[in-house]
């Protein structure tokens, strides 16, 4: 299976990421929490509903945070 | 026990295209004397050795192909006047790890490790007690320094592994070893297997177990609860050949730290490393887990094929040969005796 690794500098560690996170991580660019969403739905449908994907994107966003890999910007509500 | 599999999925076998990660071994001098070292070191550095720019340019090139991890080791890479440069600029954009002895790791040493961004530091200490480890290291005082370095390293916040080479000397003290890595707070503990290179084949007779030995040794081990320890016997004698890459302190590529003695892919100084990579026949050969007998069990734990290719190779003079560390696949092979020309075998380097 593919992976992306991933190396956080500030807090120096290696993340392995799987295809699910690697695309969210991906669609993570600047764009806005509801443009993810849905940029992520449009992909993985119709193999999962729009619930299962937003339950998807914001646990995998959560986990990316906390481990420093991504960070939410400034004005970003949700 | 697992039975020998000749044929095993080629679709679990692992493959990168580019590796992600590298071996730097910066220098081959030291400041300790261990009577095991691998390289051979001496206190003297050698003309030939990448200069700072060269290292500093090949860390360039790391970064522009996509690499993502250096792991840097020696000789002892601190006993290298410029290391702490050659440190920080990896350290910038790439998960830097460094292998060291620990005698030069003060307080301070530390400070500035966590500052520039060290990901983790594994330090070598060769037994339990002062009196096994200077035995090997050759220089009294240095298993309190190495202790004292973990402590160091441990309390400004920086990953630790602490290492050790099972021997005839030190097997005795196994259990001692992984209870004084808990006391001192170390979270990884590695257990490696000797290697018959540099100055250790030379104590072979007097250093080696069998494998029946090393096996009851590591059976016998009670973990301390917290701790992860590391091994690499059956079931997880891996073939790691297919994601090594390495250059040694002139430039050579040389795929793996264990291979050194065996293989040169080229040197950095005047081809890319990435055309050692993709082009030279053995390192390709060796990356594709082309082995004439696996073990099933080491298979279905790390899905590489045969185990390590530098002791196969060392004990069994064919790259495609069993891994005589593996139980299941060491076919009689007495770990104590080293093959015949193995002692005549010493790499030239330039001077």
């Amino acid at each position: 299976m593919e992976v992306c690794l991933v190396f956080t500098p500030d807090r120096p560690r290696l993340f392995s990421l799987n295809p699910t996170a690697w695309l969210i991580f991906e669609l993570c660019d600047g764009r806005r929490l509801e443009d993810i969403e849905r940029a992520y739905y449009d992909i993985v449908e119709p193999l999962v509903s729009r619930n299962a994907a937003r339950q998807e994107v914001g646990l995998a966003l959560a986990e990316l945070q906390q481990n420093g890999i991504v960070e939410r910007l400034c004005g970003e509500a949700g | 026990m697992a039975r020998p599999s000749g044929a095993l999925p080629a679709a679990k076998q692992p493959f990168f295209e580019t590796p992600p990660k590298i071996t730097l071994c910066i220098t081959q001098t030291c400041n300790l004397q261990c009577k095991h070292c691998y390289s051979d070191c001496n206190s003297v550095g050698l003309a030939a050795e990448l200069s700072t720019d060269e290292w500093l340019r090949f860390i360039d090139y790391l970064v522009s192909n996509d690499f993502i991890q250096i792991y840097i080791e020696g000789g002892e890479p601190l006993f290298r006047k410029d290391f702490k440069d050659i440190l920080r600029y990896c350290s910038r954009k790439l998960m830097t790890l460094v292998r060291t002895n620990g005698t030069l790791i003060t307080r301070e040493t530390a400070e500035e490790f966590k500052e520039i961004g060290v990901g983790r530091v594994l330090v070598d200490i060769m037994g339990a007690t002062a009196e096994t480890h200077d035995f090997f290291a050759g220089v009294p005082g240095s298993f309190a320094k190495a202790c004292a370095a973990l402590e160091h390293l441990i309390d400004v916040g920086i990953s630790t592994d602490m290492l050790i080479i099972l021997n005839r000397r030190n097997v005795g003290e196994l259990q001692q070893y992984v209870d004084l890595a808990h006391r001192l707070g170390v979270p990884r503990v590695g257990i490696l297997r000797l290697y018959p290179l540099g100055r250790t084949k030379r104590q072979w007779a007097d250093l080696a177990l069998s494998l029946e030995e090393q096996m009851a040794a590591l059976a016998a081990l009670v973990e301390p609860k917290g701790l992860k320890v590391m091994r690499s016997w059956h079931p997880k004698d891996r073939n790691c050949c297919w994601q090594s890459a390495a250059v040694n302190p002139f430039g050579d590529s040389i795929g793996c730290p264990y291979l050194r003695e065996y293989v040169n892919y080229g040197n950095i100084r005047t081809m890319a490393f990435l055309d050692t990579w993709h082009n030279d026949p053995l390192y390709k050969q060796l990356r594709a887990g082309e082995v004439e007998k696996s073990c099933p069990d080491c298979h279905a734990s790390d899905g590489t094929r045969g185990g390590c290719r530098s002791t196969a190779f060392a004990f069994q003079g064919r790259w495609t040969a069993p891994d005589p560390f593996c139980s299941t696949l060491n076919e009689g092979v007495d770990l104590r005796v080293l093959p015949d020309g193995l002692l005549q075998q010493n790499r030239e380097y330039p001077s």
